[in-house]
C-alpha cells in the first residue's frame, strides 16, 4: 500500500486526489446521464465530433416501487425421482419464462427457489387472476400433422371471409364479435390452417434425451414413448411417410425457429418424418445447434411430466399508485435524512465535518452508481438500507475525529494528529464494519425479497463506507491540513 | 497523559445501579412480551391483507364489517389507514375468495384496491422457523468474532469472556426493543413483521459496532497501562468513547427517524424498530458492556481467593 505519510513523499497528493475527483465525476455521469449525453449531443453538434452517449440505464426497482404481482408456486414433486428434481424444475421454469413471455409482460422475474418453489414476479400487471390461471394449467404437448391441400384452402377461405366480415363491421361500427359469429362455420377460422392435432400428446411421450451421431457429432434428440404412444407412433408416422410433424407445447411452436427471440405463430417446429417408426422410439436429427437440442429436450420432458402448479401459496399485488407514492416519500426521507447528518456533522466536527460531508456526497453519488450498474434492486427496503447506511457511513469519520482529537489535545501537530487518528481508529472501524457485514450476509442468504433488498444496499454501503472514511476523508484531510487552514487548530476540533 | 484536566463520569462505580437498570428492564420487556405476547404478522401466520382506498370518504368500519360478514370469512379484523384507506387482514383468501371480497366490498363505496398479500400457512410456518434460528446464528457469530478478534487481549479477562459478554449485551438489546414492540401491539395492535425482524437483525451487527468500540478501548489501555486496576481502565475506556457513542448514534439516528416520518407507511415500524435497538445499543455500550466485564471478573477473583 501506499504509504503518504512519508515526508519526502508529504506534497503528493495528486494521485489519491485525482482518483477519487475521477471516480466521483464518472459516476455522476452514470447516475444522471441524460445531463451527459445533452452536453455531448452539444458538443457533437458545434464540434462536428462523434462522441457516443452513456448508457443510459435506469435503476433496477422493486416490484414494491413499480407496482405489479408476486406470486409463489410449490411445485408438486412427490412423483419426481430426486435426482431429477433439480431438472424438472427447471424445466417448469423455463415453461412459465414461456407463458409470460407471449404474455407481453416487461422484465418479468422467475426464479427457481428452494428445492420446489416457484417466484414469479410480474410488474405492471393488474390482474391476478390471468397471471394465476396461465401460470397454474397444466403444460400440454401435442404433435400435429399436416392437413391435406383441400382442408388448407378451406380454412384459408373460411378465415379471408371471417376478416373481411370483421373489418366491414369495424367500418360501420357494428359489433365485430357479431359479424363474425354471424359467418356460418367460423369457428373454422379459428383453426390452424396447416395443421391438425393427432392423437399424439406429451401423455404418451415417456421422456427424451439429448445423444450425438457418433460419425458427424451433430446433436440428436431420442424420443421414448410408452406402450400405447408406440402403437399411436406408429400409425401418425406411418400415415405421414414424407410430411412434416409439427410439435406444439401450449398451442405454441416447441420453440423459437426463425430466431426473433419469441415465440409465436410465425414459428413452427416440424421434422419431417422419413419412414414408419415402430417400436417408440425416435430420434429428431439434423437440429441445428447444442443449445437448441437442450431447450428441444427441456421441453419435450416438460411435456412428457407435467408438473402442474396449481394455486400459489402466497401472492401479492402492489398497486402502481402505492408503490409510486411510497418511492416518492422514501426518497424524500432519503435527502432529509442526508442533509440532517450534513448539519450535524459541519455542526459539531466544524471543518473536519465538512470535508466529511463532502466526502458523504461522493459516497452516496458512487454508491448509486454502484446499485444502478450491479442493477442492485432498489425496493424500499433496498432505499432504507441505503438511507441507513448514509448514517451508518459518518461512523469511521466520527471514530477518527474523536482519536484526532485526543492527539491535538495531547500535544500533537495537526498532520501528526490525523495519522495518529486514523492508526488508532482503524482497529474498531474494521471490526465493527466486518460485524456488520456478517450480518447483512446472514439476512441476505434468508432469501425473502424485502430481506434480500435491504441486505444487498446495506453491504454494499459498509464496504463502500470504509472507502470514504480510510481514503477519502483522510486525503482532505491530508491535503487541507498542508495548507494555510492547518495552523488554525480551532477549525480542526470537534465542539466537546 | 492529557493537558487538560478530563472530567471522568464514574461508569463503573455505580455499575450495580445500572445493573439494576437494566435487569428491570430485562424483566419487564420479558414480561410483556410473555403477558402480551407478540403479535405475528401474516407471514409468520399465513393469511390475506388487502388494502384499499375509497375515492370519497372512508366508510364506517361497522359498514365495511357488515358488508363482508355474509362471506364467511374467518380471522376477519380492518384497519383505518390515511384519511381513505383501509387495511383488511382475514384468513388466507385464494383467488376466488379475494374476488368475492372485493365485490362485496363495492357495495360500501368506490375504491381502488391498492395492494393485496396472501401467504399459505406452509410459508409462515417456515419463515418463522428460518427467522429464530436467522436470530440465534447472528448473536453466536458475534459472540465468535469477538472472541476471535479479541484473542490477544492481555489482562485479566479472557477473550471468550468479551465474546460471552457481547451475546449477552446483543439479546438484551434485542429483547428490550421486542418487549416494547409487544406493549405496542397490545395498545396499537402492532405486528411483528418480516421488516421489524429484519431492523432488529441489523440492530445486532451495529450494536455490536459499539460494544466493540469500547472493548477495543480496553484493549488499548490494557497494552498501554499494564499496572492498572481493570476496573479503572474499563471506566476510562466508556469515558473516552462516550462522545464517539453518541455522535454515531445520532448520526445514525437522524436518517432513520427521517424514514419513519417521511417514507411510506410500509417503512414505518421498521424504522421504529431501527430506532429502539440503536437507543437500546447505545445505552448497553455505555451502561453494560464494560460494567459486566468488571462484575464477572470479580466473581471470579471471589472464588479464586476461596
Amino acid at each position: 500500500m501506499l504509504s503518504f505519510a512519508n515526508p519526502i513523499m508529504k506534497k503528493n497528493y495528486w494521485f489519491p486526489l485525482s482518483f477519487i475527483l475521477v471516480l466521483a465525476v464518472v459516476s455522476a455521469a452514470f447516475c444522471f446521464p441524460q445531463y451527459v449525453n445533452q452536453g455531448i449531443d452539444a458538443a457533437n453538434s458545434r464540434l462536428n465530433w462523434s462522441v457516443p452517449h452513456l448508457p443510459d440505464k435506469q435503476f433496477t426497482l422493486g416490484l414494491d416501487v413499480k407496482g405489479g404481482v408476486h406470486l409463489e408456486y410449490q411445485a408438486d414433486l412427490s412423483q419426481v425421482p430426486e435426482n431429477d428434481r433439480a431438472t424438472v424444475m427447471a424445466g417448469v421454469k423455463d415453461l412459465i419464462d414461456r407463458r409470460i413471455n407471449s404474455y407481453g409482460v416487461t422484465e418479468p422475474q422467475i426464479q427457481v427457489s428452494g428445492q420446489n418453489r416457484l417466484v414469479v414476479e410480474l410488474p405492471g400487471i393488474e390482474s391476478i387472476q390471468q397471471a394465476i390461471d396461465w401460470i397454474g394449467a397444466t403444460p400440454w404437448l401435442q404433435f400435429s400433422e399436416q392437413r391435406s391441400q383441400e382442408e388448407t384452402d378451406k380454412i384459408l377461405a373460411k378465415i379471408k371471409e371471417v376478416q373481411d366480415k370483421v373489418k366491414e363491421a369495424q367500418d360501420k361500427k357494428t359489433d365485430p364479435q357479431a359479424a363474425m359469429q354471424s359467418v356460418p362455420d367460423y369457428q373454422l377460422a379459428l383453426q390452424n390452417p396447416y395443421f391438425k392435432d393427432t392423437e399424439l400428446t406429451g401423455k404418451y411421450l415417456e421422456k427424451a434425451t439429448l445423444n450425438f451421431d457418433q460419425n458427424t457429432s451433430q446433436p440428436i434428440v431420442e424420443l421414448q414413448f410408452n406402450g400405447d404412444g408406440a402403437k399411436i407412433f406408429e400409425q401418425v408416422t406411418g400415415r405421414n411417410v414424407d410430411k412434416p410433424l409439427a410439435i406444439y407445447l401450449d398451442g405454441l411452436s416447441i420453440i423459437d425457429t426463425n430466431g426473433d427471440g419469441k415465440i409465436d405463430n410465425s414459428d413452427l417446429y416440424a421434422p419431417k418424418v422419413i419412414q414408419k417408426i415402430s417400436g417408440g422410439k425416435a430420434q429428431i436429427t439434423g437440429i441445428s445447434s447444442v443449445e437448441e437440442a437442450k431447450t428441444l429436450v427441456k421441453r419435450l420432458n416438460e411435456g412428457a411430466l407435467p408438473v402442474p402448479l396449481g394455486q400459489p401459496i402466497s401472492q401479492e399485488k402492489i398497486g402502481p399508485t402505492l408503490g409510486a407514492v411510497s418511492f416518492d416519500q422514501t426518497v424524500q426521507a432519503g435527502i432529509w435524512g442526508f442533509l440532517m447528518v450534513v448539519i450535524f456533522m459541519v455542526l459539531y466536527y466544524r471543518l473536519s465535518g465538512v470535508l466529511a460531508s463532502v466526502a458523504l456526497a461522493l459516497y452516496t453519488v458512487v454508491l448509486l452508481a454502484i446499485f444502478k450498474l450491479m442493477g442492485v434492486t432498489m425496493s424500499l427496503a433496498g432505499i432504507g438500507g441505503f438511507i441507513l447506511s448514509i448514517g451508518m457511513a459518518v461512523d469511521a469519520n466520527v471514530l477518527i475525529f474523536s482519536r484526532m482529537k485526543e492527539e491535538i489535545e495531547a500535544g500533537k501537530s495537526l498532520a501528526a494528529a490525523i495519522e495518529e487518528g486514523f492508526r488508532r481508529a482503524w482497529p474498531a472501524i474494521r471490526d465493527g464494519n466486518f460485524t456488520t457485514i456478517v450480518v447483512a450476509l446472514i439476512l441476505f442468504f434468508l432469501g425473502t425479497s424485502f430481506v434480500k433488498g435491504f441486505a444487498a444496499t446495506l453491504i454494499w454501503g459498509i464496504m463502500l463506507s470504509m472507502y470514504s472514511a480510510i481514503v477519502v476523508t483522510r486525503t482532505f484531510l491530508r491535503v487541507l491540513a498542508d495548507t494555510k487552514l492547518g495552523k488554525w487548530l480551532w477549525f480542526w476540533k470537534p465542539l466537546a | 497523559m492529557t493537558s487538560k484536566i478530563f472530567i471522568m463520569i464514574p461508569f463503573i462505580k455505580y455499575k450495580n445501579i445500572f445493573l439494576i437498570l437494566t435487569a428491570l428492564a430485562v424483566v419487564a420487556s420479558a414480561a410483556a412480551i410473555a403477558y402480551f405476547g407478540l403479535k405475528p404478522g401474516v407471514e409468520f401466520t399465513g393469511g390475506s391483507v388487502l388494502q384499499i382506498e375509497y375515492a370519497g370518504e372512508r366508510p364506517a368500519n361497522g359498514v365495511i364489517s357488515e358488508k363482508i360478514a355474509p362471506l364467511g370469512l374467518k380471522d376477519v379484523s380492518l384497519y383505518a389507514e390515511g384519511d381513505k384507506s383501509v387495511i383488511i387482514r382475514t384468513e388466507t383468501l385464494d383467488e376466488t375468495k379475494h374476488a368475492g371480497l372485493l365485490n362485496a366490498l363495492d357495495a360500501t363505496g368506490q375504491f381502488t384496491e391498492k395492494s393485496f398479500e396472501t401467504i399459505g400457512p406452509v410459508v409462515g410456518k417456515e419463515l418463522t422457523d428460518k427467522m429464530t434460528v436467522l436470530v440465534l446464528i447472528s448473536l453466536l457469530a458475534m459472540l465468535v468474532y469477538i472472541a476471535v478478534a479479541f484473542r490477544n487481549v492481555p489482562g485479566p479477562v479472557s477473550s471468550w469472556q468479551y465474546g460471552v459478554a457481547s451475546f449477552f449485551i446483543l439479546s438484551h438489546d434485542v429483547l428490550v426493543s421486542l418487549g416494547i414492540f409487544a406493549a405496542l401491539g397490545a395498545l396499537y395492535g402492532v405486528q411483528i413483521t418480516i421488516p421489524i425482524i429484519t431492523a432488529l437483525l441489523t440492530v445486532v451487527g451495529y450494536a455490536i459496532n459499539n460494544v466493540i468500540v469500547v472493548y477495543d478501548r480496553v484493549r488499548e489501555n490494557l497494552l498501554r497501562d499494564h499496572k492498572a486496576d481493570f476496573a479503572e481502565i474499563s471506566n476510562r475506556a466508556v469515558n473516552q468513547t462516550l462522545s464517539r457513542q453518541i455522535n454515531t448514534s445520532v448520526a445514525t439516528l437522524l436518517p432513520v427517524f427521517a424514514i419513519y416520518f417521511w417514507a411510506g407507511a410500509s417503512l414505518k415500524y421498521f424504522a421504529l424498530a431501527l430506532i429502539l435497538g440503536i437507543v437500546t445499543g447505545t445505552y448497553s455500550s455505555v451502561f453494560l458492556a464494560s460494567q459486566l466485564l468488571v462484575v464477572w471478573m470479580g466473581w471470579r477473583n471471589k472464588k479464586v481467593r476461596k
